[in-house]
Protein backbone atom coordinates (compact mmCIF):
# COMPACT_ATOMS: atom_id res chain seq x y z
CA UNK A 1 0.00 0.00 0.00
CA UNK A 2 2.77 2.19 0.00
CA UNK A 3 2.46 3.09 -3.33
CA UNK A 4 -1.38 4.97 -2.10
CA UNK A 5 -2.41 7.16 0.09
CA UNK A 6 -5.63 6.64 1.77
CA UNK A 7 -7.85 9.91 1.67
CA UNK A 8 -11.39 11.04 2.78
CA UNK A 9 -14.00 8.28 2.90
CA UNK A 10 -16.41 8.41 -0.13
CA UNK A 11 -18.58 5.75 0.35
CA UNK A 12 -20.08 2.88 3.45
CA UNK A 13 -20.97 -0.70 2.38
CA UNK A 14 -21.65 -4.26 3.64
CA UNK A 15 -18.07 -5.13 1.99
CA UNK A 16 -15.92 -2.65 3.25
CA UNK A 17 -14.91 0.96 2.83
CA UNK A 18 -14.11 3.42 0.17
CA UNK A 19 -12.06 6.46 0.51
CA UNK A 20 -10.72 8.50 -2.37
CA UNK A 21 -6.80 8.16 -2.67
CA UNK A 22 -3.54 8.95 -4.59
CA UNK A 23 -0.95 7.17 -6.36
CA UNK A 24 1.58 8.59 -5.03
CA UNK A 25 3.88 7.23 -8.37
CA UNK A 26 1.81 8.57 -10.81
CA UNK A 27 -0.64 11.29 -8.96
CA UNK A 28 -3.07 9.73 -10.66
CA UNK A 29 -6.59 10.26 -7.89
CA UNK A 30 -8.06 7.05 -7.30
CA UNK A 31 -10.95 5.23 -5.70
CA UNK A 32 -9.93 2.91 -2.76
CA UNK A 33 -12.11 -0.01 -1.54
CA UNK A 34 -10.84 -1.33 1.50
CA UNK A 35 -12.21 -4.57 2.23
CA UNK A 36 -13.35 -5.98 6.41
CA UNK A 37 -11.28 -9.12 6.78
CA UNK A 38 -13.02 -12.39 6.82
CA UNK A 39 -13.55 -15.87 8.53
CA UNK A 40 -10.30 -17.72 8.66
CA UNK A 41 -11.40 -21.34 8.24
CA UNK A 42 -12.60 -20.80 4.84
CA UNK A 43 -9.84 -18.67 3.48
CA UNK A 44 -11.12 -16.01 1.17
CA UNK A 45 -14.56 -15.83 0.20
CA UNK A 46 -16.29 -17.24 -2.91
CA UNK A 47 -17.85 -13.65 -3.73
CA UNK A 48 -14.69 -12.04 -3.08
CA UNK A 49 -12.75 -14.01 -5.42
CA UNK A 50 -15.78 -14.17 -8.29
CA UNK A 51 -16.21 -10.33 -8.17
CA UNK A 52 -12.66 -9.25 -8.75
CA UNK A 53 -11.25 -11.95 -11.36
CA UNK A 54 -14.60 -11.12 -12.94
CA UNK A 55 -13.59 -6.99 -12.71
CA UNK A 56 -10.25 -7.50 -13.46
CA UNK A 57 -10.59 -8.81 -16.70
CA UNK A 58 -13.26 -6.49 -17.70
CA UNK A 59 -11.73 -3.36 -20.46
CA UNK A 60 -15.32 -1.37 -21.22
CA UNK A 61 -14.70 2.27 -21.89
CA UNK A 62 -18.08 2.42 -19.89
CA UNK A 63 -17.08 0.78 -16.90
CA UNK A 64 -15.18 2.07 -14.35
CA UNK A 65 -11.68 0.09 -14.36
CA UNK A 66 -10.12 -1.55 -11.75
CA UNK A 67 -6.37 -1.11 -11.70
CA UNK A 68 -5.56 -2.94 -8.78
CA UNK A 69 -5.75 -5.28 -5.87
CA UNK A 70 -3.25 -4.76 -3.27
CA UNK A 71 -3.10 -7.37 -0.16
CA UNK A 72 -0.68 -6.70 2.63
CA UNK A 73 0.72 -9.20 5.74
CA UNK A 74 -2.35 -8.64 7.78
CA UNK A 75 -4.73 -9.11 5.41
CA UNK A 76 -6.06 -6.12 5.06
CA UNK A 77 -6.70 -6.13 1.25
CA UNK A 78 -7.88 -2.99 -0.79
CA UNK A 79 -9.08 -2.79 -4.54
CA UNK A 80 -8.20 0.05 -6.73
CA UNK A 81 -9.94 1.72 -9.33
CA UNK A 82 -9.98 4.46 -11.40
CA UNK A 83 -11.67 7.63 -9.86
CA UNK A 84 -14.05 10.41 -11.53
CA UNK A 85 -16.14 12.74 -9.20
CA UNK A 86 -18.96 13.58 -11.26
CA UNK A 87 -22.60 10.98 -11.06
CA UNK A 88 -25.33 11.29 -13.32
CA UNK A 89 -27.26 12.58 -10.79
CA UNK A 90 -24.91 15.24 -9.64
CA UNK A 91 -25.21 16.05 -13.84
CA UNK A 92 -28.08 16.76 -13.83
CA UNK A 93 -28.55 18.68 -11.47
CA UNK A 94 -25.38 20.84 -12.48
CA UNK A 95 -25.82 20.69 -16.05
CA UNK A 96 -29.47 20.94 -15.99
CA UNK A 97 -30.23 22.22 -19.25
CA UNK A 98 -27.23 20.25 -21.39
CA UNK A 99 -28.44 17.24 -19.34
CA UNK A 100 -31.82 17.71 -20.83
CA UNK A 101 -30.80 17.73 -24.30
CA UNK A 102 -32.66 15.40 -26.42
CA UNK A 103 -29.08 14.34 -27.83
CA UNK A 104 -27.38 13.98 -24.39
CA UNK A 105 -29.77 11.64 -23.17
CA UNK A 106 -29.98 9.53 -26.03
CA UNK A 107 -25.78 9.07 -26.17
CA UNK A 108 -26.00 8.59 -22.38
CA UNK A 109 -28.98 5.98 -22.85
CA UNK A 110 -26.25 4.22 -25.33
CA UNK A 111 -23.38 4.53 -22.99
CA UNK A 112 -24.77 3.30 -20.00
CA UNK A 113 -26.68 0.09 -21.83
CA UNK A 114 -23.24 -0.70 -23.85
CA UNK A 115 -21.46 -1.15 -20.44
CA UNK A 116 -24.33 -3.27 -19.50
CA UNK A 117 -24.56 -5.33 -22.24
CA UNK A 118 -20.75 -5.80 -21.82
CA UNK A 119 -21.22 -7.07 -18.11
CA UNK A 120 -24.35 -9.20 -19.08
CA UNK A 121 -21.82 -10.44 -21.78
CA UNK A 122 -19.86 -11.60 -18.71
CA UNK A 123 -22.16 -12.60 -16.98
CA UNK A 124 -21.86 -10.36 -14.38
CA UNK A 125 -25.62 -8.48 -13.01
CA UNK A 126 -24.58 -4.86 -11.52
CA UNK A 127 -27.90 -5.45 -9.79
CA UNK A 128 -27.58 -1.75 -8.49
CA UNK A 129 -27.54 0.75 -11.30
CA UNK A 130 -29.12 4.27 -10.36
CA UNK A 131 -27.72 7.47 -11.70
CA UNK A 132 -25.41 8.10 -8.58
CA UNK A 133 -23.30 4.98 -9.93
CA UNK A 134 -22.71 5.92 -13.28
CA UNK A 135 -19.90 8.62 -13.38
CA UNK A 136 -19.06 10.83 -15.87
CA UNK A 137 -16.14 11.94 -17.56
CA UNK A 138 -17.12 15.34 -18.94
CA UNK A 139 -13.67 15.92 -20.53
CA UNK A 140 -13.80 12.39 -22.59
CA UNK A 141 -17.53 12.68 -22.23
CA UNK A 142 -17.82 9.11 -21.30
CA UNK A 143 -20.30 7.75 -18.47
CA UNK A 144 -18.99 4.73 -16.53
CA UNK A 145 -20.85 2.36 -14.38
CA UNK A 146 -19.39 2.30 -11.52
CA UNK A 147 -19.76 0.43 -7.84
CA UNK A 148 -19.90 -2.92 -8.39
CA UNK A 149 -20.23 -3.62 -4.89
CA UNK A 150 -23.73 -5.47 -5.21
CA UNK A 151 -22.78 -6.69 -8.53
CA UNK A 152 -23.00 -10.59 -8.88
CA UNK A 153 -21.32 -13.31 -11.39
CA UNK A 154 -24.10 -15.51 -12.41
CA UNK A 155 -24.40 -19.15 -13.67
CA UNK A 156 -26.44 -21.30 -15.35
CA UNK A 157 -28.56 -22.33 -13.49
CA UNK A 158 -28.98 -18.89 -11.98
CA UNK A 159 -29.24 -19.02 -8.17
CA UNK A 160 -31.12 -17.97 -5.63
CA UNK A 161 -29.96 -14.36 -4.93
CA UNK A 162 -30.50 -12.59 -1.48
CA UNK A 163 -33.85 -10.25 -1.90
CA UNK A 164 -32.81 -6.62 -0.94
CA UNK A 165 -30.08 -5.72 -3.49
CA UNK A 166 -31.42 -2.79 -5.64
CA UNK A 167 -31.88 0.67 -4.08
CA UNK A 168 -35.29 1.63 -4.03
CA UNK A 169 -37.22 3.09 -6.78
CA UNK A 170 -34.59 1.97 -9.45
CA UNK A 171 -35.67 -1.77 -8.40
CA UNK A 172 -37.25 -4.12 -10.54
CA UNK A 173 -40.40 -5.69 -9.63
CA UNK A 174 -39.55 -9.04 -9.57
CA UNK A 175 -37.25 -8.10 -6.81
CA UNK A 176 -40.05 -6.26 -5.01
CA UNK A 177 -42.16 -9.39 -5.42
CA UNK A 178 -39.69 -11.62 -3.85
CA UNK A 179 -38.89 -13.77 -6.87
CA UNK A 180 -35.59 -15.62 -5.33
CA UNK A 181 -34.49 -15.98 -8.42
CA UNK A 182 -33.67 -13.20 -10.81
CA UNK A 183 -31.53 -12.27 -14.19
CA UNK A 184 -30.08 -10.11 -16.42
CA UNK A 185 -33.55 -8.03 -16.65
CA UNK A 186 -33.38 -6.62 -13.35
CA UNK A 187 -30.51 -4.45 -14.70
CA UNK A 188 -32.59 -3.18 -17.95
CA UNK A 189 -35.36 -1.94 -15.45
CA UNK A 190 -33.29 0.17 -13.73
CA UNK A 191 -31.80 1.63 -16.76
CA UNK A 192 -35.32 2.23 -17.93
CA UNK A 193 -36.06 4.28 -14.68
CA UNK A 194 -32.52 6.40 -15.65
CA UNK A 195 -34.32 7.14 -18.63
CA UNK A 196 -37.42 8.12 -17.60
CA UNK A 197 -35.79 10.37 -14.33
CA UNK A 198 -33.58 12.28 -17.12
CA UNK A 199 -36.17 12.84 -19.37
CA UNK A 200 -38.43 13.97 -16.47
CA UNK A 201 -36.43 14.75 -13.46
CA UNK A 202 -38.79 13.08 -11.53
CA UNK A 203 -39.15 9.57 -10.61
CA UNK A 204 -41.62 7.51 -12.40
CA UNK A 205 -42.03 4.74 -9.81
CA UNK A 206 -41.01 6.85 -6.25
CA UNK A 207 -43.21 5.41 -3.29
CA UNK A 208 -41.94 6.08 0.50
CA UNK A 209 -42.83 2.29 1.27
CA UNK A 210 -42.16 -0.91 -1.15
CA UNK A 211 -45.70 -1.29 -1.38
CA UNK A 212 -46.92 2.24 -2.17
CA UNK A 213 -43.49 1.95 -4.79
CA UNK A 214 -45.13 -1.66 -6.06
CA UNK A 215 -48.57 0.17 -6.05
CA UNK A 216 -47.00 2.58 -8.58
CA UNK A 217 -45.43 0.93 -10.70
CA UNK A 218 -48.62 -1.08 -11.27
CA UNK A 219 -50.89 2.08 -11.75
CA UNK A 220 -48.59 2.77 -14.79
CA UNK A 221 -47.57 -0.67 -16.35
CA UNK A 222 -50.85 -2.09 -15.33
CA UNK A 223 -51.27 -4.83 -12.78
CA UNK A 224 -49.58 -8.12 -13.57
CA UNK A 225 -51.46 -11.19 -13.65
CA UNK A 226 -50.99 -14.75 -15.35
CA UNK A 227 -51.70 -13.97 -18.29
CA UNK A 228 -48.95 -11.10 -18.69
CA UNK A 229 -46.64 -13.13 -16.34
CA UNK A 230 -46.98 -16.68 -15.31
CA UNK A 231 -46.41 -17.29 -11.85
CA UNK A 232 -46.45 -13.84 -11.04
CA UNK A 233 -49.09 -14.42 -8.88
CA UNK A 234 -47.12 -17.02 -6.68
CA UNK A 235 -44.46 -14.58 -5.44
CA UNK A 236 -43.78 -14.10 -2.31
CA UNK A 237 -44.93 -10.36 -2.05
CA UNK A 238 -47.68 -10.45 -4.56
CA UNK A 239 -50.15 -7.99 -2.91
CA UNK A 240 -53.72 -8.81 -2.58
CA UNK A 241 -56.14 -6.55 -3.16
CA UNK A 242 -54.91 -3.98 -5.38
CA UNK A 243 -56.89 -2.92 -7.62
CA UNK A 244 -56.61 -4.39 -10.77
CA UNK A 245 -54.97 -0.95 -12.98
CA UNK A 246 -54.20 -0.96 -17.06
CA UNK A 247 -50.90 0.03 -18.68
CA UNK A 248 -51.32 3.51 -18.37
CA UNK A 249 -50.13 5.15 -22.03
CA UNK A 250 -46.34 5.64 -21.22
CA UNK A 251 -46.38 8.31 -24.18
CA UNK A 252 -48.70 10.89 -21.81
CA UNK A 253 -46.03 10.89 -19.01
CA UNK A 254 -42.98 11.61 -21.65
CA UNK A 255 -45.10 14.19 -24.09
CA UNK A 256 -40.85 15.53 -25.61
CA UNK A 257 -40.20 11.65 -26.27
CA UNK A 258 -39.87 10.63 -29.88
CA UNK A 259 -42.08 7.45 -30.46
CA UNK A 260 -38.91 5.06 -30.70
CA UNK A 261 -37.95 6.46 -27.13
CA UNK A 262 -41.49 5.91 -25.54
CA UNK A 263 -41.15 2.55 -27.25
CA UNK A 264 -37.81 1.72 -25.93
CA UNK A 265 -38.55 2.95 -22.89
CA UNK A 266 -41.64 0.68 -22.49
CA UNK A 267 -39.50 -2.48 -23.61
CA UNK A 268 -37.25 -1.76 -20.43
CA UNK A 269 -39.79 -1.60 -18.17
CA UNK A 270 -41.81 -4.87 -19.26
CA UNK A 271 -43.35 -6.22 -15.92
CA UNK A 272 -42.72 -9.46 -16.81
CA UNK A 273 -38.87 -10.28 -16.65
CA UNK A 274 -38.64 -12.81 -19.38
CA UNK A 275 -40.45 -10.68 -21.82
CA UNK A 276 -38.42 -7.97 -21.21
CA UNK A 277 -35.77 -6.14 -23.60
CA UNK A 278 -31.98 -7.41 -23.44
CA UNK A 279 -29.64 -4.38 -23.13
CA UNK A 280 -28.13 -6.27 -26.41
CA UNK A 281 -31.90 -5.80 -28.58
CA UNK A 282 -32.08 -2.55 -26.85
CA UNK A 283 -28.94 -1.05 -28.36
CA UNK A 284 -30.36 -2.06 -31.84
CA UNK A 285 -33.30 -0.47 -31.24
CA UNK A 286 -34.66 2.11 -33.67
CA UNK A 287 -34.69 4.93 -30.70
CA UNK A 288 -30.58 4.66 -31.20
CA UNK A 289 -30.63 4.38 -35.18
CA UNK A 290 -29.29 8.51 -36.69
CA UNK A 291 -32.45 10.00 -38.89
CA UNK A 292 -30.81 10.37 -42.33
CA UNK A 293 -30.51 14.63 -42.59
CA UNK A 294 -33.29 15.13 -40.30
CA UNK A 295 -31.36 16.01 -36.98
CA UNK A 296 -28.60 17.22 -38.88
CA UNK A 297 -29.00 20.37 -37.94
CA UNK A 298 -29.47 19.70 -34.13
CA UNK A 299 -27.21 21.51 -32.25
CA UNK A 300 -24.07 19.94 -31.77
CA UNK A 301 -23.35 17.65 -29.03
CA UNK A 302 -20.76 18.09 -26.37
CA UNK A 303 -19.82 14.32 -26.88
CA UNK A 304 -18.86 12.65 -30.07
CA UNK A 305 -21.74 10.38 -31.64
CA UNK A 306 -21.27 7.10 -31.70
CA UNK A 307 -24.84 6.13 -32.76
CA UNK A 308 -24.66 4.00 -36.02
CA UNK A 309 -25.62 5.40 -39.30
CA UNK A 310 -29.27 3.94 -40.01
CA UNK A 311 -28.52 0.97 -41.96
CA UNK A 312 -30.59 0.14 -45.26
CA UNK A 313 -31.86 -2.96 -43.56
CA UNK A 314 -32.74 -3.08 -40.26
CA UNK A 315 -31.01 -5.51 -38.52
CA UNK A 316 -32.97 -9.23 -37.94
CA UNK A 317 -34.05 -8.79 -34.35
CA UNK A 318 -34.04 -12.35 -33.64
CA UNK A 319 -30.77 -13.66 -32.02
CA UNK B 1 -40.65 -24.05 -4.85
CA UNK B 2 -38.55 -22.49 -7.93
CA UNK B 3 -41.78 -24.54 -10.08
CA UNK B 4 -44.35 -21.86 -9.02
CA UNK B 5 -41.98 -18.95 -10.53
CA UNK B 6 -43.50 -19.22 -14.21
CA UNK B 7 -40.19 -18.59 -15.75
CA UNK B 8 -38.07 -21.36 -14.49
CA UNK B 9 -38.23 -23.43 -17.83
CA UNK B 10 -37.19 -20.17 -19.57
CA UNK B 11 -35.04 -18.27 -17.12
CA UNK B 12 -32.01 -18.70 -19.41
CA UNK B 13 -33.96 -16.69 -22.03
CA UNK B 14 -32.31 -13.30 -21.75
CA UNK B 15 -29.08 -15.07 -21.34
CA UNK B 16 -29.33 -16.69 -24.94
CA UNK B 17 -30.05 -13.29 -26.41
CA UNK B 18 -26.76 -12.58 -25.72
CA UNK B 19 -23.94 -12.16 -28.74
CA UNK B 20 -22.35 -14.83 -26.61
CA UNK B 21 -20.49 -16.53 -29.90
CA UNK B 22 -19.97 -14.25 -32.27
CA UNK B 23 -16.92 -14.29 -34.75
CA UNK B 24 -15.38 -11.05 -32.59
CA UNK B 25 -15.75 -12.98 -28.98
CA UNK B 26 -14.11 -16.36 -30.76
CA UNK B 27 -10.99 -13.64 -31.54
CA UNK B 28 -11.44 -12.38 -28.23
CA UNK B 29 -11.29 -15.78 -26.60
CA UNK B 30 -7.82 -16.85 -28.71
CA UNK B 31 -6.45 -13.36 -27.21
CA UNK B 32 -7.38 -14.11 -23.60
CA UNK B 33 -6.49 -17.90 -23.80
CA UNK B 34 -2.91 -16.47 -24.37
CA UNK B 35 -3.23 -14.52 -21.00
CA UNK B 36 -4.10 -17.36 -19.18
CA UNK B 37 -1.19 -20.10 -19.93
CA UNK B 38 2.19 -20.97 -18.25
CA UNK B 39 5.10 -19.07 -19.31
CA UNK B 40 6.84 -20.15 -22.33
CA UNK B 41 9.58 -21.89 -21.26
CA UNK B 42 7.93 -23.75 -18.45
CA UNK B 43 7.56 -27.41 -20.38
CA UNK B 44 11.37 -26.99 -21.21
CA UNK B 45 12.38 -26.01 -17.47
CA UNK B 46 10.22 -28.97 -16.43
CA UNK B 47 11.68 -31.46 -18.80
CA UNK B 48 15.08 -30.68 -17.89
CA UNK B 49 14.50 -30.96 -14.65
CA UNK B 50 15.18 -27.23 -13.87
CA UNK B 51 12.39 -27.39 -12.63
CA UNK B 52 11.13 -30.10 -10.06
CA UNK B 53 8.50 -32.87 -12.01
CA UNK B 54 8.46 -34.71 -9.28
CA UNK B 55 6.71 -32.45 -6.81
CA UNK B 56 4.37 -31.30 -9.45
CA UNK B 57 3.59 -35.38 -9.86
CA UNK B 58 2.54 -35.26 -6.32
CA UNK B 59 0.68 -32.00 -6.81
CA UNK B 60 -1.47 -33.50 -9.47
CA UNK B 61 -2.08 -36.38 -7.30
CA UNK B 62 -3.51 -34.88 -4.55
CA UNK B 63 -5.53 -32.67 -6.21
CA UNK B 64 -7.27 -35.73 -8.20
CA UNK B 65 -7.90 -37.44 -5.08
CA UNK B 66 -9.39 -34.23 -2.93
CA UNK B 67 -11.39 -33.73 -6.37
CA UNK B 68 -12.92 -37.16 -6.38
CA UNK B 69 -13.68 -37.41 -2.61
CA UNK B 70 -15.64 -34.76 -3.25
CA UNK B 71 -16.96 -35.93 -6.85
CA UNK B 72 -16.20 -32.39 -8.14
CA UNK B 73 -16.66 -31.05 -12.06
CA UNK B 74 -14.70 -31.54 -14.40
CA UNK B 75 -13.85 -27.87 -14.86
CA UNK B 76 -12.71 -27.40 -11.04
CA UNK B 77 -10.24 -29.69 -11.85
CA UNK B 78 -9.04 -28.07 -15.03
CA UNK B 79 -8.86 -24.45 -12.91
CA UNK B 80 -6.96 -26.11 -10.22
CA UNK B 81 -4.21 -27.15 -12.58
CA UNK B 82 -3.95 -24.39 -15.07
CA UNK B 83 -3.52 -22.23 -11.62
CA UNK B 84 -0.76 -24.69 -10.60
CA UNK B 85 1.43 -24.24 -14.01
CA UNK B 86 1.11 -20.79 -13.94
CA UNK B 87 2.04 -20.10 -10.61
CA UNK B 88 5.10 -22.58 -10.83
CA UNK B 89 5.98 -20.86 -14.07
CA UNK B 90 6.86 -17.65 -12.51
CA UNK B 91 7.28 -18.52 -8.94
CA UNK B 92 9.99 -20.53 -7.34
CA UNK B 93 8.73 -22.67 -4.43
CA UNK B 94 11.51 -23.11 -1.97
CA UNK B 95 13.21 -26.82 -2.67
CA UNK B 96 13.72 -28.07 0.90
CA UNK B 97 10.33 -27.59 1.68
CA UNK B 98 8.05 -30.00 0.66
CA UNK B 99 4.82 -28.95 2.07
CA UNK B 100 4.85 -26.05 -0.16
CA UNK B 101 3.88 -28.01 -2.76
CA UNK B 102 1.29 -29.43 -1.03
CA UNK B 103 -0.04 -26.19 0.49
CA UNK B 104 0.08 -24.48 -3.28
CA UNK B 105 -2.21 -27.55 -4.74
CA UNK B 106 -4.67 -26.81 -1.63
CA UNK B 107 -5.10 -23.28 -2.49
CA UNK B 108 -5.76 -23.62 -6.13
CA UNK B 109 -8.21 -26.59 -5.81
CA UNK B 110 -9.47 -24.12 -3.08
CA UNK B 111 -9.87 -20.89 -5.41
CA UNK B 112 -10.84 -23.53 -8.31
CA UNK B 113 -13.93 -24.86 -6.88
CA UNK B 114 -14.95 -21.47 -5.01
CA UNK B 115 -14.81 -20.02 -8.15
CA UNK B 116 -16.78 -23.02 -10.00
CA UNK B 117 -18.58 -25.74 -8.10
CA UNK B 118 -21.90 -24.54 -6.23
CA UNK B 119 -21.53 -26.75 -3.23
CA UNK B 120 -18.44 -25.87 -1.78
CA UNK B 121 -16.99 -27.49 1.44
CA UNK B 122 -14.90 -24.99 4.24
CA UNK B 123 -11.60 -24.58 2.63
CA UNK B 124 -9.77 -26.58 5.54
CA UNK B 125 -11.98 -29.64 5.20
CA UNK B 126 -10.40 -30.18 1.89
CA UNK B 127 -7.40 -31.76 2.97
CA UNK B 128 -8.65 -34.85 2.62
CA UNK B 129 -6.80 -38.25 1.51
CA UNK B 130 -4.49 -38.09 3.88
CA UNK B 131 -1.68 -35.47 2.87
CA UNK B 132 1.24 -35.48 4.55
CA UNK B 133 0.79 -31.86 5.98
CA UNK B 134 -2.52 -30.27 7.14
CA UNK B 135 -2.66 -26.66 7.07
CA UNK B 136 -4.54 -24.11 9.54
CA UNK B 137 -7.30 -21.97 7.74
CA UNK B 138 -5.43 -19.03 7.94
CA UNK B 139 -2.41 -20.21 6.41
CA UNK B 140 -4.54 -21.64 3.65
CA UNK B 141 -5.83 -17.95 3.08
CA UNK B 142 -2.40 -16.40 3.17
CA UNK B 143 -1.69 -18.98 0.04
CA UNK B 144 -4.63 -17.87 -1.56
CA UNK B 145 -4.01 -14.46 -1.92
CA UNK B 146 0.00 -15.48 -2.95
CA UNK B 147 -1.41 -16.99 -5.83
CA UNK B 148 -3.86 -14.96 -6.32
CA UNK B 149 -1.73 -12.04 -7.01
CA UNK B 150 0.79 -13.74 -8.76
CA UNK B 151 -1.68 -15.01 -11.29
CA UNK B 152 -2.90 -11.32 -11.12
CA UNK B 153 -6.37 -12.00 -9.90
CA UNK B 154 -6.31 -13.60 -13.76
CA UNK B 155 -8.42 -17.09 -12.49
CA UNK B 156 -10.83 -16.90 -14.99
CA UNK B 157 -9.13 -18.52 -18.34
CA UNK B 158 -11.02 -19.55 -21.42
CA UNK B 159 -10.65 -23.22 -21.24
CA UNK B 160 -11.71 -26.21 -23.78
CA UNK B 161 -15.59 -25.77 -22.39
CA UNK B 162 -15.07 -21.76 -23.61
CA UNK B 163 -14.71 -23.06 -27.37
CA UNK B 164 -17.06 -26.00 -27.33
CA UNK B 165 -20.16 -24.03 -27.97
CA UNK B 166 -18.82 -21.88 -30.96
CA UNK B 167 -17.58 -25.14 -32.91
CA UNK B 168 -21.18 -26.72 -31.67
CA UNK B 169 -22.66 -24.25 -33.61
CA UNK B 170 -20.46 -24.04 -36.64
CA UNK B 171 -20.75 -27.52 -37.07
CA UNK B 172 -24.15 -26.68 -36.86
CA UNK B 173 -24.92 -24.47 -39.72
CA UNK B 174 -24.43 -21.74 -37.41
CA UNK B 175 -28.12 -22.74 -36.19
CA UNK B 176 -28.45 -21.33 -32.90
CA UNK B 177 -28.01 -24.65 -30.46
CA UNK B 178 -30.80 -25.54 -27.42
CA UNK B 179 -30.03 -23.45 -24.29
CA UNK B 180 -29.95 -26.32 -22.98
CA UNK B 181 -26.47 -27.55 -24.55
CA UNK B 182 -25.36 -24.13 -23.22
CA UNK B 183 -21.86 -24.46 -21.15
CA UNK B 184 -21.27 -22.78 -18.84
CA UNK B 185 -18.02 -20.67 -19.16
Amino acid sequence: MEKYKLGKVIGIGAYGIVHRGLNLETNQIVAIKRFYTFDCKNGVPYTTIQEISMLIEMYHINIVKLLDVISNTKNEWYIIFEYLDLDLEKYMVTYLKDSMEKHTIKYIMHQILSGVMYCHKHRIMHRDLTPDKLLIDLNASVVKIADFGMARAFDFPLRAYSPEVVTTWYRAPEILLGSPVYTTAVDVWSVGCIFAKMLTRQNLFAGASKNEHLRKIFSIMGTPNERTWPGVTSLPYYPAGLPEYYPENLEEFFPDLEPAGVDLLSEMLCMNPARRISAHRALQHAYFKKKKRKEKKEKKMMILDPIEEEKEEEDDDDP
Amino acid sequence: YNQKLGFKDDRSEPLIDLPLQTEESFYSMVEREREHLPKNDYLKRLRSGDLNLDLRREALDWIWKAHAHYSFGPLSAYLSVNYLDRFLSVYELPRDKTWAAQLLALACLSLAVKLEETAVPLTVNLQVGEPKFVFEGKTIRRMELVVLSTLKWKIQPCTPWSFIDYFLRKINDDHQIPSGSLITR
